[in-house]
């Protein structure tokens, strides 16, 4: 099962070339949604972060385990439905395909939409690679009363075909004996197209004597569609530059009465339904139909929309806000961090002479005192609990639902229903979430997600802290949400319409509700978790030292001192102005500072409003800034922080002054 | 415009070039239209009702990438659905599976409805 292996890395490139003591390579490729992150776990006894929202999956996971004896290493790659449309993450995919570093193909894909699924299988089929084939998700598919005879599609493919339920670990001994097989040699037929297709992509492979990673007639094909990409991998290739493939193609291409990516999709499903004839047998039983009305409720304005604020109160309220925020939070600040480890530091470090030195890790702004603390008695709880959340939400299917009902809304600020996942995402921590809007399909999509996690969505580090200020008073609440709705709706608008490019479309696959299984969501909070851990936390600490150093240098006191009077135009003490400069550094710190602050009653309950909505609005956190300037690229990301901090205070103006008016 | 922008359009009046030319009583295809003049029975998924099953007959601009987004989907010629929801986005089953897409999609695609009652065509 597991071999032993050094370690799973997540990495975006391409594969490193092969070296002696060679393990198999072994890529699972596959539609979004149909268990290739739960196989790659089964295979590798490693999870990479499963979701049953397309696109999830960004980063190609690898981990190491054994087929049949054999050292192997698989990859998780992202989902896509065929290698003409890939969509953005899809591309990776499909370089890793075509690129000829991988000595195993295995298309997963679900029993019960096999038809739609075995075009891709005869495009990879193409690519003449030994492949075999994972159909998953049996158990479904039984249950709906469908029975696919894998041996009788195995001959008419010659390739294997071996059925699982990645979920349960069954047929996984099966699957890895198969690539072991397919290892040794045996490589697919190459499917027959009529109806011209086949004829075209044959001339036009004719014209391909470069050297080609894979076989030619998969680039044939694609050349055919008039695939940018693969021209450009044509043109270098081919000694003349690719000309006479080119104009083959071209001549080709008119002979069809239709665009060619269009016949030959055609003909793909022609043959695909061929192959299936007599070998999918069904009873027409349909699911549950309790479940399906359910999932048809939740994906209706009503009663779908009532549903989601239920879920939110439950959800968000009470498990992260109360229990999260609330109880474990206190028990890790009071009885473990206070009670216990905090004394015990500081009479560890009191033996150290130099104060300065001291300061830097037991002081005010103390590394272990305030920076460790923070994270792990307030931070962690909080955003542990939101992904925990986040993951059984994931897990029974509501996401593709969710994003059905905000797709129109959405449209309006530039995105589709799709970008969802990341706003969502954003309020458990919008590092991540920035992360996450690579799969979003559009360049514009993208920035526009950004800037709106950036401005106008706060993190759960952020929120428990707000919401405990502005918990007493429900007035303040009110125009807190309102203010932050109206932004994100008005700025996204504004935005969006200012953004050259084409709006998004809405397509998304509905897959059925189904009981959210505690492994996977264990497994996929944890996943996250170590991720936050690994990513973000040392980032924090990061920030603490720089507050420490600001501190000691007395550029902190500048910066304050600087800050003061913008402070003072939104009608807030001076004290505030060190809140929104722990802001920038490290949300929760400019959120706990405001805390503190109300609790010695210096500020008013206009005040406490007016800082609490400039703070969120106010800059992303060092962690998020560093994500943007990944991301989107450094001039995006300073734009946006150029845009984004007088916007805050003009916002914080513009309350103080609407809320003191109404007052007098 | 851009110089993709150019490239694509330059591609596109190609494509348009590829189709053949005239329908049956002789006048030349609407640009827009070009789908449905291949089959007078088709209507665009909006016109199904919810409940409606159809067979797709084809699907418009069939060359560009949010048809062949369709087309990867399974969403191609000969396959039979039924609509499930209008609002706020089109879904429709697809054998077992259902698919959800936005209007601006669901307009490219074209369906033979389902004659039940008069027990006609609809594989």
């Amino acid at each position: 099962m597991s071999g032993g292996c050094h370690s799973a890395t997540s990495d975006h490139g391409p594969a490193p070339t092969r070296g002696a003591s060679a393990r198999l390579r072994v890529a699972l490729v596959g539609a979004p949604n149909v268990g290739k992150s739960a196989l790659f776990n089964r295979l590798t006894g490693r999870y990479s972060t499963v979701s049953n929202y397309p696109g999830t999956s960004v980063e190609i996971a690898r981990g190491c385990g054994t087929v049949d004896g054999l050292a192997a290493e698989f990859l998780d790659t992202p989902g896509l439905y065929s290698l003409v449309a890939a969509g953005e993450d899809g591309k990776v995919t499909r370089r890793i395909v075509l690129g000829g570093d991988v000595d195993v193909l295995v298309h997963v894909l679900e029993a019960k939409s096999i038809a739609r699924a075995l075009p891709l299988t005869l495009q990879l089929a193409e690519v003449r690679r030994p492949l075999v084939i994972a159909l998953n998700m049996t158990d479904e598919a039984e249950r709906l009363g469908l029975r696919v005879d894998a041996r009788r599609l195995s001959a008419r493919l010659g390739v294997e075909v071996v059925p699982t339920v990645a979920v349960q670990g069954r047929g996984i001994d099966a699957l890895e004996k198969a690539i072991a097989r397919a290892a040794r040699g045996s490589v697919p037929r190459i499917p027959f197209y009529a109806n011209g297709v086949g004829e075209a992509i044959r001339t036009v492979r004719e014209r391909l004597s470069g050297v080609y990673a894979v076989d030619p007639a998969a680039f044939a094909a694609l050349l055919l569609q008039e695939d940018t990409e693969v021209r450009a991998t044509v043109a270098e290739a081919e000694p003349d530059g690719g000309r006479a493939a080119f104009a083959e193609a071209a001549v080709a291409r008119r002979k069809f009465d239709a665009p060619a990516t269009y016949r030959i999709a055609v003909e793909r499903q022609r043959v695909a339904d061929a192959l299936l004839e007599g070998v999918v047998r069904t009873d027409g039983r349909r699911s549950s139909a309790w479940v399906e009305t359910l999932g048809r409720w939740l994906a209706a304005p009503f009663p779908g929309i009532p549903a989601l604020l239920l879920v939110l109160y439950l959800g968000l309220y009470k498990f992260v806000g109360s229990f999260g925020a609330g109880t474990v939070v206190d028990w890790l600040e009071g009885a473990v961090f206070e009670g216990r480890i905090n004394p015990f530091l500081e009479s560890l470090f009191s033996g150290l002479p130099w104060d300065w030195l001291r300061s830097l890790f037991v002081g005010e702004y103390g590394l272990l005192t305030l920076g460790v603390r923070y994270a792990v008695a307030i931070i962690l709880p909080i955003v542990g609990a939101f992904f925990l959340f986040f993951s059984v939400l994931e897990d029974s299917g509501y996401f593709p639902r969710l994003a059905l009902l905000v797709d129109r809304t959405f449209k309006r600020l530039g995105l589709s229903g799709r970008a969802v996942i990341p706003i969502v995402l954003g309020f458990a921590c919008d590092t991540m979430a920035t992360m996450v809007t690579r799969t979003l399909e559009t360049k514009r999509e993208r920035v526009l997600a950004t800037l709106l996690l950036a401005l106008a969505i706060p993190c759960s580090a952020q929120l428990g802290v707000i919401l405990a200020i502005l918990a007493g008073n429900p007035l303040a609440f009110g125009v807190w949400s309102l203010v932050l709705l109206g932004t994100f709706l008005l700025v996204g608008a504004i935005t969006a319409k200012l953004l050259p490019g084409d709006s998004p479309y809405f397509h998304m696959e509905l897959p059925p509700l189904r009981r959210p299984r505690l492994g996977n969501v264990l497994m996929k909070t944890y996943a996250r978790m170590q991720w936050y851990f690994l990513e973000v936390l040392p980032l924090f600490l990061l920030a603490s030292v720089l507050l420490w150093i600001g501190e000691l240098t007395g550029l902190f006191r500048l910066a304050v001192a600087a800050l003061t009077p913008v402070v003072a135009a939104l009608g807030l003490p001076a004290q505030t102005a060190s809140v929104f400069l722990f802001g920038f550094f490290r949300r929760d710190y400019g959120a706990a500072g405001l805390y503190d602050l109300t609790q010695t009653g210096a500020l008013d309950a206009v005040q406490v409003t007016v800082a609490a909505v400039t703070l969120t609005l106010f800059v992303p956190c060092i962690a998020q800034f560093l994500m943007m300037w990944k991301e989107r690229g450094p001039r995006t990301a300073i734009g946006m922080l150029a845009f984004i901090t007088p916007f805050a205070f003009g916002v914080g103006f513009l309350v103080n002054a609407a809320l003191r008016g109404l007052w007098h | 415009m851009s110089p993709a922008e150019w490239i694509r359009a330059g591609l596109k009046a190609l494509r348009v070039r590829g189709w053949g030319e005239g329908c049956p009583d002789g006048r030349p295809v609407p640009d827009e239209d070009r789908c449905a003049a291949l089959d007078c029975d088709s209507v665009r998924l909006m016109a199904l009702t919810v409940g409606e099953s159809g067979t797709v007959s084809c699907l418009e601009d069939p060359g560009s990438g949010p048809t062949a987004k369709l087309a990867a989907m399974g969403v191609l010629p000969g396959v039979r659905l039924v609509l499930v929801q209008r609002y706020p986005a089109f879904v429709f089953r697809i054998g077992h599976s259902e698919l959800a897409v936005d209007g601006g999609l669901a307009g490219r695609i074209r369906v033979r409805r389902d004659r039940r009652a008069e027990g006609g065509s609809g594989r």
